[in-house]
């Protein structure tokens, strides 16, 4: 019996595999299908022939390299905004009584429920008196705006997850409110802190409608809007669109291999009696 | 070491009251216990004591200084809580040396005194273990560790035991008991369980609704309560509670119970006014069939019929009905052959009654000429 849901449980798992891995492969084997074959060939699992061709225009030829340059400092610039903040945020409304709490969780609710497209325009004509139109650092204004929210909700059910007692006795023992922040509090928080920043990290990697309204320069371009440069009037050139997204996974990737430590959860078992 | 002092300490959330006016004065090295039902106010006074919660009125004195609006770190007192709070990314070790670290006290100073706080609780096979790797009764003794390395000058307690089971209760409320007389130092301990309030307290301060309701050592609470509110919180089985109404017979009055008999009282309630409603309070030990009874200062003889007998092995409980109303009574020693059983002879220590005021509750009269 035991091992019959074993297996099941694995078939269940490599099936989900299959499905979730699926588009990532589609799009590696057309970045890596020569052009010249890529409508003869039909749909086959795997081309007969495979190039480096399209990754080599992409990283050699095309302006990606300055679009990823700028994606990161934007995606980067905006998980440290929103997590500092949210931090701080999250952590007021876990332990402190104040008027207007709960209006104020319910208001952040609320400010996302608005679909994005509505706020667009009042905020181009918000940002180009300031001249933050055009800017990196306008953009990261704006995801840092739209993703506080949820960050904050977030870091808040991390805070709710740590008792207060815990700074509570290492008051008692001798901390101000901030050491026991910083060495209470902290070093349980780091799964939250880890969720966050990978959370808001991947929203603003792969964010387009922003960017596309609020950047027009070239040089300024993240690779989200740059991708849509493969749509040209004469059709899409799919190889090297194809080939500049598998690129765009790497950093991601690279970014989730050095956070999944502090995601792993379960430091706080043992601090109370469940 | 140190006196603590509560003059009209007061507390309130918004506009709802947790405590009012509390007055206490507790000694030196002394053992108090706060008791009383859940939502009463011992946490939010314990709280109080230890700066963790703002006061709205009143003065809070550790020793000679006035510690109202002392931080928690400058108070020197240790807590340990009831879900032990330990530093889930700290070792035994280092949970206990935090607050010494963090007091900038030297290297061979923190190892002394982790090693002896270890010691008295049994703690070294554990030292370099994490929280979570250690059973309930263990991380109990780790709060208790970490509250006794810094030699405070009070302790403050919320609970620590209600998260163990019963038998290790008992074990750890002997420990307590043990604990203190090695660390001569004052004690604050919050419980719910009058059996811990007994067993432990120099004084029993038991509370109701955010007020002092009783101050006094375990056998005056216990005896003497000042209303029919301690009587029924403090033993257990709790005490038995008869309304009555006063007679006079003779020239002593008496109690007639409704639908029962008439029970004469002592001289200490002979100003009570015929008339008057009240509620007798028999501790369920003042009661036994005869034959069972022991020694009676001033015993009363009436007939019941016992509805259930409890065996507890070395004392039982005996459930009787009397006209309309349900009593206990423990005996000691019950024979075998004690079972429910119809008009059987009891006796009752008038000596030990209380008699309370029927509309408000509180202790009638001046037992001390009982
Ligand atoms: N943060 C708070 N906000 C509002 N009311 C509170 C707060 N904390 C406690 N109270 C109220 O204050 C009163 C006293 O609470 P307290 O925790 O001191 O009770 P307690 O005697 O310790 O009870 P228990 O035995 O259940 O622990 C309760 O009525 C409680 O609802
Ligand atoms: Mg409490």
């Amino acid at each position: 019996m035991r091992a019959v849901t074993g297996t099941a449980l694995w078939l269940v798992r490599l099936l989900y595999l299959a499905f979730a891995l699926f588009p990532l492969l589609w799009l590696l084997r057309i970045a890596l299908t020569p052009d010249e074959i890529l409508y003869r060939e039909g749909t086959t699992l795997w081309p007969s022939r495979t190039t480096l061709a399209n990754f080599a225009y992409v990283i050699e030829e095309s302006p990606f390299p300055v679009f990823f340059a700028n994606t990161i400092v934007v995606a980067l610039g905006t998980a440290a905004a929103v997590t500092l903040l949210a931090a701080g945020i999250g952590y007021a409304f876990s332990r402190f009584r104040f008027r207007g709490k709960s209006a104020l969780m319910v208001f952040l609710v609320i400010t996302q429920l608005f679909p994005i497209v509505m706020v667009i325009t009042p905020l181009y004509q918000l940002l180009a008196p300031i001249g933050l139109v055009d800017t990196r650092i306008g953009l990261i204004l704006v995801f840092t705006a739209f993703n506080l929210p949820f960050a904050a909700f977030l870091m808040h059910s991390f805070y709710e997850g740590i008792p207060a007692e815990l700074e509570q006795a290492a008051m008692i023992d001798g901390c101000t409110r901030f050491q026991a922040l910083v060495r209470i509090v902290l070093p349980l928080m780091l799964p939250g802190i880890g969720a966050t920043v990978g959370f808001v990290f991947t929203a603003a990697w792969s964010e387009l409608l922003f960017s596309l309204m609020l950047i027009t320069s070239e040089s300024k371009k993240t690779f989200a809007v740059g991708l849509l440069g493969f749509v040209g009037k004469s059709g899409v050139d799919w190889g090297q669109m194809m080939a500049a997204a598998t690129l765009a996974l790497i950093p991601p990737a690279i970014f989730f291999t050095l956070i999944q430590k502090y995601l792993v959860g379960g430091l706080t078992a043992g601090a109370v009696k469940a | 070491m140190a006196e603590v002092t509560l003059k009209g300490v007061a507390k309130s959330y918004g506009r709802t009251p947790a405590v009012r006016e509390f007055d206490l004065d507790i000694a030196d090295e002394e053992f108090v216990v706060f008791v009383g039902p859940s939502g009463c106010g011992k946490s939010t006074t314990l709280r109080m004591i230890a700066g963790l919660e703002d006061i709205t009125g009143g003065e809070i004195r550790i020793g000679d200084r006035v510690v109202n609006d002392l931080p928690p770190r400058d108070r020197n007192i240790s807590m340990v809580f009831q879900n032990y709070a330990l530093y889930p990314h700290m070792t035994v070790r280092e949970n206990q040396a935090f607050g010494l670290r963090l007091a900038g006290r030297a290297k061979e100073e923190i190892a002394r005194k982790v090693a002896r706080a270890s010691g008295i609780l049994g703690l070294d096979p554990y030292l370099e273990r994490r929280p979570a790797a250690l059973s309930g009764g263990q991380r109990q003794r780790v709060a208790m560790g970490r509250a006794i390395v810094r030699d405070p000058d009070v302790f403050l307690f919320d609970e620590p035991l209600s998260n163990l089971d019963a038998k290790l209760r008992g074990q750890m409320r002997t420990e307590i008991k043990k604990l203190h007389e090695k660390v001569r130092t004052t004690v604050i301990y919050v419980t719910h369980d009058q059996v811990e309030a007994m067993t432990l307290a120099d004084r029993i301060v038991v509370m109701r609704d955010g007020r002092i309701e009783q101050v006094g050592t375990p056998e005056e609470v216990y005896h003497r309560p000042v209303s029919d509110f301690v009587a029924s919180f403090i033993g257990s089985p709790p005490m038995n509670l008869l309304e009555g109404r006063i007679v006079a017979e003779g020239d002593a009055p008496a109690v007639a119970l409704s639908g029962g008999p008439v029970l004469p009282l002592g001289p200490g309630h002979a100003r009570l006014p015929a008339g008057a409603s009240v509620t007798l309070g028999l501790r369920p030990e003042a009661i036994a069939p005869q034959g069972m009874a022991g020694p009676m200062r001033r015993p009363f003889a009436f007939e019941a019929d016992i509805t259930l007998v409890e065996p507890l092995g070395g004392e039982a409980l005996i459930f009787l009905a009397l006209g309309d109303r349900e009593m206990t009574a423990r005996v000691f020693r019950p024979p075998a052959r004690l079972a429910p059983a119809r008009g059987v002879q009891f006796l009752v220590d008038l000596a030990e009654a209380s008699v309370f005021d029927g509309g408000t509750g509180r202790r009638l009269g001046d037992d001390g000429a009982n």
